[in-house]
């Protein structure tokens, strides 16, 4: 007598049959969420700068011409480096040409991630997502030459190789629910000593760095083998937490340390024993909030300066030279800096990725054609050379698509 | 890299990822699509974190932001393309019968228009007050009122004969 029935008791009644819990473990990815979300944040900062100008006059050249003609100088209002013109004309910059984009193979599964590379070029490591049951576990992948060398499956959820070194040792952490370091070597998958800590990278020697502790609350560690156990780094009195989140092949350490009831800002470890925080740059003559370091390489770091005012929280970019102590603030159009080669060429995301060499010249690489409407782009490796890196699309309907850009 | 107030937002999302996904699955009725539509939730929240020391309600706003991309998605159709199925597919023969009653009543419900869609599954299967359906969808409570009438309306038209309810009631 449904008629009878207002409403509220109708609505209930004949929903009922609905009514249920999901099946399964939850499938949520909080990092990509939040490394997705930090592009947002940018992407929404982009669009309400002046830099618009610039990546505009980018994508309207990128549309129709060949890639290797697109990268210009940086055309920053503000003083930057830049070569004098005598300089051009003798020897022409350096920089990458005729870059192409292809999508690693994944085995048939359509999801796929890059979440790390070597300095040679050759290794990348990444994640899949497989079709069907999902208990949250992710089979891993490592790429040698663009080619599937390895699978790899870890207990765990949430699994990820952060990095790989040239001689093709990885290191990563799964979550049990805790972090849990491992590494693969030669084939196999070994734990790495030390309990609940992240791995976060790996140098050509083997050295490991990471944090010890949950995730995020941890403190800056240092493991000098995959089977060592961890030493912790020294921090300043009143440090919270901390994290170490690149190693230099000649052992120097990056990371961040954050002061009790603070953000963390750049901090580094150096080979003979000393260590200290990163300088904060300047900015139109106002001192940085805070430096957050992206990654090391041949005594170059990259990354950005947060400013924060009663508004808003402003970024800028920079390199940074450890045997100087001085920064260099890079074009606007060069992105937000992922990575920075042994050459000091960095590599960063804007609309799509940007690689940016020899005197501040940039140069934006093709987007990925085939995935559909409009894409993020992440990049997790550089090589060397500057002329090969690797990350992965994020689009519509949390689709992902790994991705290697190859330049000459 | 750690951003300091990183490891509140990590143990905000780890403390609701399950109410969350509930709800979406509530609300799409398949439990890959929930997922997805929480991990673009909290994408989105995570995008927006630095702002949320001013939101009063954190919970309605998060919940607010999944219904929103919850309807974003069904405009974009989406979801029609990810079911690879006909909006009227025949309920399987022999099948159990709480099955098939269940089959029958998602099917009419993605034919119901999304906002109606959304307010009778936060209703009448998340149990949420009018006023809470009105701040997620961003509406007045005499319209949440209104589209349960329609959605239920449009159910009745959908279904005819097909779900008999009341006789146990």
């Amino acid at each position: 007598m449904r008629h009878h029935l207002d409403d509220e008791r109708y609505g209930r009644a004949l929903l009922r049959p609905l009514a249920g819990e999901p099946a399964g473990q939850p499938r949520i990815d909080v990092s990509r969420a939040m490394a997705q979300g930090r592009r947002r944040r940018l992407t929404r900062w982009w669009a309400s700068g002046t830099a618009i100008v610039a990546l505009t006059a980018t994508t309207a050249a990128g549309g129709t011409l060949a890639f290797s003609a697109v990268g210009r100088p940086g055309t920053a209002p503000r003083p930057v480096a830049t070569p004098a013109p005598s300089i051009t004309a003798a020897a022409p910059l350096e920089r990458p040409k005729d870059c192409t984009v292809t999508r690693l193979p994944t085995g048939g599964v359509e999801k796929a991630l890059v979440t790390g590379g070597d300095p040679s070029g050759h290794w990348v490591v990444g994640r899949t997502y497989p079709a069907g049951k999902d208990d949250g576990s992710r089979p891993l992948v490592i790429w040698k030459d663009g080619k599937i060398a390895d699978t790899v499956r870890i207990g765990g959820q949430d699994q990820s190789f952060e990095d790989i070194n040239k001689r093709g040792n990885a290191v990563g952490y799964t979550f049990e629910p805790g972090v849990r370091p491992y590494a693969y070597s030669n084939g196999k998958v070994t734990p790495i000593p030390g309990g609940e800590a992240v791995a976060q990278a790996i140098n050509d020697d083997g050295v490991v760095v990471g944090s010890l502790g949950p995730i995020y609350e941890g403190l800056p560690v240092r493991w000098s083998s995959i089977t060592a156990q961890p030493e912790k780094l020294p921090v300043p009195r009143g440090t919270e937490s901390g994290a170490a989140i690149d190693i230099d092949e000649d052992g120097t350490i990056l990371g961040t340390v954050s002061p009790k009831g603070k953000e963390g800002s750049g901090y580094l470890w150096l080979p003979d024993g000393t260590h200290r925080a990163m300088p904060l740059p300047k900015i139109d003559g106002k001192k940085a909030t805070m430096f957050w370091p992206a990654s090391i390489r041949n005594g170059w770091v990259v990354g950005r300066s947060v400013v924060d005012t009663e508004q808003e929280r402003r970024f800028e970019f920079f390199r940074f030279r450890i045997a100087t102590g001085r920064y260099e603030r890079l074009p606007d159009d060069s992105g937000m800096p992922d990575r920075v080669a042994a050459n000091g060429w960095i590599i960063g995301t804007a609309r799509r990725p940007v690689i940016t060499s020899d005197g501040n010249v940039t140069t934006e690489l093709p987007g990925y054609r085939k995935a559909k409407g409009r894409q993020d782009y992440l990049i997790s490796s550089f090589s060397d050379d500057g002329r090969t890196a690797a990350g992965y699309s994020s689009g519509e309907g949390v689709s992902n698509h790994p991705l290697l850009w190859e330049c000459r | 890299m750690a951003d300091g107030t990183d490891s509140e937002y990590v143990a905000y999302v780890h403390g609701r990822a399950a109410a969350l996904r509930r709800t979406a699955y509530l609300l799409s009725g398949d439990v890959h699509q929930a997922d997805d539509l929480v991990q673009e939730t909290i994408t989105k929240l995570y995008a927006r974190w630095p702002r949320m020391g001013r939101v009063d309600n954190l919970d309605g706003y998060v919940h607010a932001i999944l219904v929103r991309t919850f309807l974003d998605e069904k405009r974009r159709g989406w979801w029609k393309v990810r079911l690879g199925a006909p909006p009227e597919r025949p309920v399987p023969a022999g099948g159990h019968p709480d099955v098939e009653e269940r089959t029958v009543l998602r099917a009419a419900l993605s034919q119901v228009p999304p906002r109606q869609q959304a307010v009778l599954v936060l209703r009448f299967l998340c149990d949420q007050s009018v006023a809470d359906v009105a701040r997620a969808l961003n509406c007045s409570e005499g319209t949440v009122k209104s589209q349960t009438s329609h959605g239920l309306a449009a159910l009745r038209r959908i279904l005819g004969d097909r779900i008999e309810i009341g006789s146990n009631q």
